[in-house]
């Protein structure tokens, strides 16, 4: 892990593309700017994990969705 | 053709045209970047999106048009912009949806499956946390 300082007015950039400027340093938090082309997704870490715990829970969710009429019981071949 | 054996219906045979490309992979899910959509049989109105990567993984979900005219804002169109996807034509919405017990379920609407239909690329977007849930509860799908 890299880790810098930096003061409000200056910048990160990552990739080439990415610009993270620090804007203001507060009591209350740290702002940031990002800045970064189409296609290049920024989210709050905690959104990110919300989603990818969303995304999961989908896929472990698999029964219930199936209907009973699938008939993978008695497909062909006996105990393949 | 590509022919695949899932572990929740086994064998399946998908067209290479019909395939949808995510680039990015999912959110939390990166490696997986082929998905054949199944559609439902039947009554139901939950699809699958089929890893064609990995057989033991697939996404349950929904129209995006199933949860009111609104949804979503922004508009597919401008999502789709937005995630870079250089689309001239149709653009679907898809929401993952996950099982909350017996009856019910929570849906995804945070973060919806933009797909420009016309190259067959997708990307999960995500909206505005403070207006839309990655859990909403919905009613049974029906």
């Amino acid at each position: 892990m890299l880790i810098l300082q930096r003061r409000v007015g200056e910048r990160i950039v990552v990739s080439g593309g990415v610009e993270i400027t620090v804007t203001a340093v507060t009591r209350r938090g740290v702002r940031l700017a990002v800045s970064a082309p189409p296609g290049v997704s920024v989210l709050r870490g905690e959104v990110h994990d919300a989603i990818a715990q969303a995304n999961a829970r989908a896929a472990g969710s698999t029964e219930v969705f199936i209907e009973d009429d699938s008939e993978e019981s008695d497909s062909e071949g006996e105990g393949a | 053709m590509i022919r695949l054996v899932g572990t929740r219906f086994g064998e399946i045979e998908v067209d290479e045209s019909r395939a949808v490309a995510f680039p990015r992979g999912l959110i939390g899910f990166a490696e997986a970047r082929r998905f054949a959509l199944l559609e439902p049989r039947g009554r139901t109105s939950v699809a699958w999106l089929q890893s064609l990567d990995a057989p033991e993984l697939a996404f349950p979900v929904m129209d995006g048009s199933s949860f009111g005219q609104g949804y979503p804002e922004p508009t597919p169109t401008q999502l789709a912009h937005d995630a870079g996807l250089a689309t001239t034509g149709d653009v679907a919405v898809l929401v993952v949806v996950a099982a909350r017990n017996r009856t019910g379920l929570v849906a995804n609407l945070l973060a919806p499956l933009v797909i420009d239909l016309e190259n067959r690329v997708g990307a999960q977007v995500v909206l505005d946390y403070r207006r839309y849930s990655a859990a909403a509860p919905v009613g049974a799908p029906g």
